[in-house]
């Protein structure tokens, strides 16, 4: 399919891999569906992929340091149920975003530190994390759904910005923006990348991993914030049992994009292009009324697929 | 065993080695570390292949091509980090794989035991065969490990180091045991460091060195000196000599660079060293001396619980390797690619590990075209044979790698280097270009510790060498009283001596 230089296959193959599925799947769903094709269409593919993407943008950092977070779906949640209650008590739609995002630094703040000083598990802290984030969202809106009325509030999740674009979608375009600055050009960047390599040898080299971890973690709650204002927003409420299962298809967006799940290797543009095409799928098989339970046998077959043809190919190297 | 060959890329691991073994017998195998001991077990144990030679057992050649080939042939190797499970009982850890069953498919517990019971009972033990593996003391364990040797069709029983854990009083018990195992007519290869009790278990002894086969003799028929002579060979290759060595005087001119006082933690024992400018400091021990743990503490890899550290005189408070590196401690550890290398980056990215935060300008992003200048001037100047600086280091030879890692470190010009085995499973030709950057790092007045299990590489470098055992320093020869036989005599006659003092 395509010939590249030898010392660089990997990495461009991987994303050149991918991007030839996302246009085959394009391709396949503008020939069985008359509307998947247009300009409008795709925009509502980054409208309701944007906070599976924002996630997944902070979830490349912690894949690629080696670690995961399965409690972002929670984190979300609990960070809508934050901002409504602010707007309930009458505080100002500002205030409300910034509540529900610090809400999310600091969960994400809690798991870094149980992990790192601690000494527990990724999976099993953000398993643990995941559960009782949603437990104390439940508290907090004592199990029911709060309503916001704040029109403010609610156009971040629903208007489009000069009419041409979901403000969501501009927010998670400038989620890969900044990571992709950040890995591929700070410090820190290539501490993530140094951690999630060889955390033995980044330790031994004077890397702080510690501190490493400790604001992956952090900044993963932060998107967690932000995506649940995102969701809070959309649906104009907050729901303590909202986002059940997007902490999932997050993760699966990054390891589709070629991330390493036992970290150092893999970059922001796979976790675009796997974003995308898990977006275009649902898409695409909802114009087809396909129903939403042979949608999720799909998406679980592609993931295993992708990781799975990855997997050939390296061995084959 | 007849003429046994084995290479490695870069390393004959032995030569032409032959070994016999009698039934009923103790045969010691002695050599340094690197002398090939342990490539001839792995042979024989099926782990690897022969590149040349034969294995016969009973007269008959054997075919050992694999782990299961040598279970077979009733091969049963004991090995220095004992195989066991903690949590599960002596018994099933003695039927591990082929446990009792009841006709319901359940597992048979009186059975096992009570064959248990009599396999132990077999090699005169008396453990519970209920207890759990992690409730029996080191001595047990091993008494255990060879009960579940014994338990099946045995005819050669190897132990690595059996005794290295273990009191004088424990090896004695052990000694007897082996005596009886023995007696039914197995044979035993037994390895270890201490000579004293080879004289105890062992009737006869083949020694090792550089791979080759020096000497087979009866235990009765030689003394510990010449073991010991044996072991440490008269002649040393040209591989490496140094232009100028500093003689005991020239060092005490020096400035010290470095002082550790007192020093003691979990390994190390009260270590005392001072260390001057542009001075190579050999540190000999076997494996387990604490050789390594005494590096790792002066680099903050393990805390000190008592004694201090001095740099330049003033004293540094050292409690992780951030802190020495900041205090101009470099370390370049033994394992390459598991502590030093991030193998999926590139040169470029591996050469600046240590040196991130030097490196990022403004708002912490990384300057990259001095990262570039960086990588290509180590790149050059230790002749680090790669396409560029932008390919990724796991494709490079570990004698390249091995330059890009003393390149990270000579990047922050430091002030102490550390280096652990700096040569390991590095080719010849890669060994004495990095020799070469060792004594350039000496010339700027770098003051620099090296641990070696290679003894040629420690002659060949160090102004002086420390030996040391147990986790304590046991002696000091400068350069011009060097030699092998004497730091061999130091590291065993050290171990011998604490043995004594218990």
């Amino acid at each position: 399919m395509l010939k590249i230089k030898k010392n660089e296959k990997l990495k461009v193959s991987t994303e050149a891999a991918l991007f030839f599925v996302l246009i085959a799947v394009l391709f396949a769903f503008s020939l069985l569906s008359e509307y998947f094709l247009s300009f409008g269409n795709f925009m509502k593919i980054c409208l309701y992929s944007s906070q599976m993407g924002i996630l997944a943008g902070g979830m490349t950092l912690v894949l690629l340091s080696g670690g995961i977070d399965v409690s972002v779906g929670s984190t979300m949640a609990f960070a809508g149920i934050t901002a409504a209650k602010v707007m309930e008590a009458g505080g100002p739609w500002y205030l409300a975003v910034l509540a529900g995002i610090a809400l999310g630094g600091l969960c994400g703040l809690i798991n870094a530190v149980i992990i790192t000083r601690g000494r527990v598990t990724a999976f099993i802290t953000t398993l643990g994390t995941m559960t009782i984030y949603r437990g104390l969202a439940q508290i907090c809106s004592d199990g029911k759904t709060i309503l916001i009325s704040d029109e403010i509030f609610k156009a971040m999740g629903r208007k489009y910005l000069f009419r041409v674009i979901p403000i969501p979608a501009v927010l998670m375009i400038l989620t890969f923006v900044i990571f992709q600055v950040v890995l591929k050009y700070t410090k820190f960047g290539r501490q993530v990348y140094a951690v999630g390599g060889n955390e033995k040898a980044s330790f031994l080299a004077g890397i702080q991993v510690t501190g490493t971890h400790t604001a992956i973690y952090t900044i993963e709650g932060f998107c967690a914030g932000l995506a649940g204002i995102l969701l809070a927003a959309q649906s104009g409420a907050g729901i303590p049992s909202a986002a059940g299962d997007i902490n999932m298809e997050a993760i699966s967006a990054v390891i589709l994009g070629g991330v390493s799940l036992s970290g150092g290797k893999g970059k922001i543009g796979g976790t675009v292009l796997g974003v995308l095409i898990l977006a275009c799928l649902n898409n695409g098989l909802n114009l087809l009324a396909v129903s939403a339970f042979y949608q999720e046998v799909i998406r679980g077959l592609v993931l295993i697929l992708a990781v799975w043809f990855d997997m050939m190919k390296e061995r084959k190297e | 065993m007849e003429n046994i060959c084995k290479s490695f890329p870069g390393v004959k691991a032995l030569d032409g080695v032959e070994l016999e073994l009698h039934a009923g017998e103790v045969l010691a195998l002695l050599g340094e570390n690197g002398a090939g001991k342990s490539t001839l077990l792995k042979i024989l144990s099926g782990a690897y292949k022969r590149d040349a030679g034969d294995i016969y057992i009973d007269g008959q050649k054997a075919d050992i091509r694999s782990p299961n080939d040598a279970y077979g042939a009733g091969i049963r190797i004991i090995y220095q980090e004992l195989t066991y499970i903690e949590d599960l009982t002596v018994a099933e850890n003695i039927f591990l794989g082929n446990l009792f069953f009841t006709k319901l498919g359940f597992v048979d517990w009186k059975r096992m035991n009570r064959e248990a019971k009599a396999v132990l009972e077999r090699i005169g033990l008396d453990i519970d065969a209920t207890r759990t593996m992690g409730s029996l003391s080191v001595m047990e364990k091993q008494l255990v490990e060879v009960a579940k040797a014994v338990s099946k069709n045995m005819r050669i029983l190897v132990m690595d180091e059996p005794t290295s854990s273990l009191n004088e009083r424990e090896v004695e018990g052990l000694a007897r045991i082996i005596r009886d195992v023995a007696g039914k007519g197995i044979g035993i290869i037994f390895i270890s460091h201490r000579l004293e009790e080879l004289f105890m278990v062992a009737d006869r002894v083949t020694v090792l060195r550089d791979g080759r086969h020096i000497a087979t003799k009866p235990m009765g028929e030689v003394t510990r000196d010449e073991l010991v002579s044996m072991m440490a060979g008269r002649e040393t290759r040209e591989l490496y000599v140094k232009k100028q060595y500093l003689t005991a005087k020239q060092i005490e001119e020096r400035p010290v660079v470095f002082e550790a006082l007192g020093v003691s933690g979990s390994r190390i024992r009260d270590i005392t060293l001072r260390v001057h400018a542009g001075e190579i400091t050999g540190v000999y021990g076997l494996l387990g001396s604490g050789r390594e743990e005494m590096a790792e503490t002066f680099f903050g890899i393990h805390r000190y619980t008592s004694g201090s550290l001095k740099m330049n005189g003033r004293e540094i408070q050292v409690t992780c390797p951030r802190d020495a590196i900041a205090n101009g401690i470099a370390y370049v550890p033994a394992e390459r690619k598991s502590e030093s290398l991030v193998l999926t980056q590139t040169v470029r990215e591996n050469t600046s590990l240590a040196s991130l935060a030097e490196l990022a300008g403004r708002w912490g992003v990384m300057r990259k075209s001095r990262e570039k200048e960086i990588s290509r001037k180590w790149m050059k100047r230790l002749d680090i044979r790669t396409p560029d600086e932008e390919a990724v280091i796991e494709g490079l030879s570990g004698g390249n790698q091995q330059k890009v890692v003393l390149g990270r470190w000579m990047e922050r010009g430091p002030r102490l280097m550390l280096l652990n085995d700096p040569t390991r499973g590095v080719d010849v030709g890669a060994k004495s270009e990095i020799y070469r950057i060792i004594e350039e790092l000496c010339q700027t007045d770098t003051a620099i510790v090296m641990i070696s299990s290679d003894m040629e590489e420690l002659l060949a470098l160090s102004d002086r060498i420390i030996a040391m055992s147990e986790g304590r320093i046991c002696g000091e020869v400068s350069h011009e009283e060097l030699n092998r036989q004497k730091l061999m005599g130091l590291v065993v006659g050290g171990s011998n001596a604490e043995n004594k003092e218990k």
